[in-house]
């Protein structure tokens, strides 16, 4: 970002927002949420990059659909991601859960019962943070979470002040003295938490196809499940509703090496990843966060 | 906070801020308490348990409820209610919706323009209008129960002002005034039922 420091908080992913919606959980009524919420949620559909790439996603996700009624639909995308940010916050700072709905409880205690260490992988929808908290609070196992640290170095220096307590985070900036952190925590019988569905700068990838188009999934997660020989959960926070969310476990998708072509072994792994990803976006496109153009020819 | 897996704790007065609604739960839960109890009866245990949420399902097919009858499916399906005075969706979205429409109401009365203009001006105005009793407030004193009286406040004065002009719109903030008597008026069976509100509680393991 360029410009003074003191003007370059104020940009869309500077620290001034972080530390207003801050003030604002901590200093709003509760009953006042859905109009800030809601004024705000509009005033952002003026961020034009944002705007454009959330529509330019949708238009991939719902072929078709006209530009106007995409443009309904980045609100309710911009009025999700309002929420979910906010009950992230609420939780951090004063420790209020939301419902849960958990689908998929029988895979969960399938993980939580075998030997050995998993990888949860998930996409940047619902509350990554809160997900992470509740699992590490109902399994006996560690969760690390893996994410990738914000943009700004001011954001990223508020953030990492504001970490829930009692999880464990680790930021993919160094990716091979990760990796080998990560290996030690799975053998360990630990649980790594990670997303994916976006590859960061440095961040291994692998050719894949979503809703028909070329993109590009982080191998990583994959890698590890097949070094660590341990299966990976599909595991998605779907947010329902006002202080409500859906924790969501799939099938365990094993990964086997069979021969000398990592890339062969990694494959159907990734495909089923992949598919169990387009699903759900399509059904819940309006929790996929990604305000960057996430398909290769909207990037270009 | 608590979490509690009964899935009658969704209406528990105790999730509800104001009287009103705290009444209204209190009435919700015991009707459907009772309307389980008679299902139950007529051999039906599907009443027991919510539908769940619309979104993404599970990935093998459909879900299948806790307690489904099927003892060799284990139940893929499990919920967590927190137990908070302001969890419930309901209410913070109703009084939301009654104080915007309110205040939507006085603006456009307030406005110097034919109604057709000032109705969608006001509409758009409106949620920023608010916030300027929030932060006045909210930044001095960071007290948030100071800030909610004070918007509050703000909002009966200048309602007060519109419900005594000849105007139609003067009938939404009587409407936002009759709420609010019937919300004071309803603290009074709230206090009579302090002890059988704290029975549910127990009853969901609250």
């Amino acid at each position: 970002m360029s410009g003074p420091a003191f003007l370059r908080r104020f940009l869309v992913r500077g620290v001034f927002w972080r530390q207003f919606l801050r003030w604002a959980v901590l200093n709003v009524p509760i009953w006042f949420e859905p109009i800030t919420i809601g004024a705000w949620s509009a005033f952002f559909l003026l961020w034009g990059p944002g705007r454009r790439g959330v529509m330019h996603n949708l238009k991939v996700i719902k072929p078709g659909s006209w530009s106007v009624v995409n443009f309904f639909r980045c609100y309710r995308v911009f009025w999700n991601y309002a929420w979910t940010i906010t009950d992230n916050v609420r939780f951090k700072e004063q420790r209020v859960m939301p419902d849960w709905e958990f689908a998929g409880w029988d895979k969960f205690e399938e993980m939580e019962q075998r030997q050995g260490g998993s990888i949860l992988l998930t996409a940047h929808m619902g509350s990554y943070d809160l997900g992470a908290h509740l699992f590490s609070v109902m399994s006996h196992r560690e969760i690390v979470m893996v994410r990738a640290p914000e943009v700004d170095p001011q954001t990223r220096a508020f953030e990492e002040t504001q970490l829930a307590s009692g999880l464990h985070v680790e930021f993919n900036t160094k990716a091979t003295d990760l990796a080998i952190e990560l290996l030690d925590a799975v053998r360990n019988d630990g649980i790594i938490a990670i997303q994916g569905d976006r590859v960061t700068p440095g961040i291994s990838d692998f050719p894949a196809t979503l809703f028909g188009k070329p993109v590009r999934i982080p191998s990583g997660p994959f890698a590890l499940a097949m070094t660590g020989r341990v299966p990976v959960y599909p595991v998605f926070v779907i947010r329902l509703g006002r202080r409500r969310y859906r924790l969501l476990t799939g099938k365990a998708i094993e990964i086997v090496r069979t021969s000398r072509n990592r890339d062969d072994d990694l494959r159907p792994a990734i495909d089923t990843w992949t598919r169990e990803l387009e699903r759900v976006i399509g059904e819940a496109w309006y929790q996929w966060f990604t305000f960057d153009p996430f398909f290769e020819e909207g990037a270009a | 906070m608590k979490l509690v897996r009964d899935h009658r704790a969704k209406w528990l007065p105790s999730r509800h801020h104001y009287a009103l609604s705290k009444l209204i739960a209190f009435a919700i839960f015991r009707y459907r308490r009772a309307e389980d109890g008679a299902r139950r009866a007529g051999g039906d245990i599907s009443a027991d348990h919510p539908k769940p949420g619309a979104g993404p399902g599970p990935v093998d097919g459909a879900a299948v409820p806790s307690g489904s009858p099927d003892a060799v499916a284990p139940p893929s399906i499990r919920y967590a209610f927190a137990i908070d005075r302001n969890q419930s969706t309901p209410e913070a979205f109703t009084v939301a919706t009654l104080v915007c429409l309110t205040t939507v109401a006085d603006v456009a009365a307030l406005l110097p323009f034919p109604l057709w203009l000032s109705l969608p001006v006001a509409i758009v105005l409106t949620p920023w209008l608010l916030q300027v009793p929030l932060y006045a407030a909210g930044i001095p004193f960071k007290n948030t129960k100071f800030t909610s009286v004070f918007i509050y406040a703000t909002v009966v004065i200048v309602s007060s002002w519109v419900a005594a002009m000849p105007v139609p719109l003067r009938f939404v903030p009587w409407l936002f005034f009759a709420v609010l008597a019937l919300n004071a008026v309803a603290w009074v069976p709230v206090r009579l039922l302090n002890r059988r509100m704290q029975e549910l509680e127990r009853e969901c393991g609250v």
